[in-house]
């Protein structure tokens, strides 16, 4: 899902946030093999500009990232 | 120069716990100003790992507001040490989502105060009194 949302941002876009999405994909590889429960929500934010330049990840319901 | 407060608290157990400690402690001297402070539960957020990210939630069903802390480590020159936002878990339309002020910060002597004034008008009011919308489009 999360290279599915990339894929809709605009060059700039990316630009901005290429270090918040290597962060991103990083934290699902090494998420606990049994998932993440929610309510679950986390910030991965470009520190180099202000206002919330960022990818965000978020479980609302239920459990998500478990491994197969 | 900044006098962090914690600055290891990714390397050390227990400076992490007393990193705890400081943003409930904090939390607490601002619900102190709030008559619905019951109605305030913490944490919120589910957090698998000491990181940080977040190192504080709270949320009120009741007002259907919520707060999320991230503590970062003391950055690169150049690197922000206190940013805020406005976001919305959950569909900004439903009935059921919460508003959320989130915060990142390295915290320290000199962003304290700041910190503390963004926490007790959000618990007071829901409003930082913005000149414009910090958040950005949600992209689903």
């Amino acid at each position: 899902m999360l290279d599915r949302l990339w894929a809709k941002l605009s060059p700039t876009e990316q630009a901005e946030r290429a270090g918040c999405y290597a962060d991103a994909r990083k934290y699902i590889q090494q998420a606990p093999a049994n998932g993440i429960d929610a309510p679950f929500s986390k910030s991965f934010r470009n520190r180099k500009r202000k206002g919330g330049v960022r990818i965000d990840l978020e479980i609302r319901a239920g459990k998500a990232c478990v491994d197969n | 120069m900044a006098h962090w407060l914690f600055p290891d608290f990714l390397k050390d157990s227990s400076a992490y716990a007393n990193a705890q400690h400081h943003w409930e402690a904090l939390w607490q001297k601002v619900l102190g100003t709030t008559e619905l402070a019951a109605a305030w539960q913490s944490p919120w957020m589910n957090n698998p790992f000491p990181d940080g990210n977040p190192i504080f939630s709270a949320v009120c069903s009741t007002l259907h507001r919520g707060v999320r802390i991230i503590q970062e480590e003391p950055g690169e020159p150049g690197d922000t040490d206190l940013d805020w936002w406005l976001d919305h878990f959950g569909e900004k339309d439903e009935p059921d989502t919460i508003h959320e002020l989130v915060i990142a910060c390295c915290p320290s002597r000199e962003n304290a105060a700041q910190i503390e004034q963004l926490l007790r008008r959000w618990v007071a009011s829901g409003d930082l009194n913005l000149r414009q919308p910090v958040g950005e489009a949600e992209i689903n």
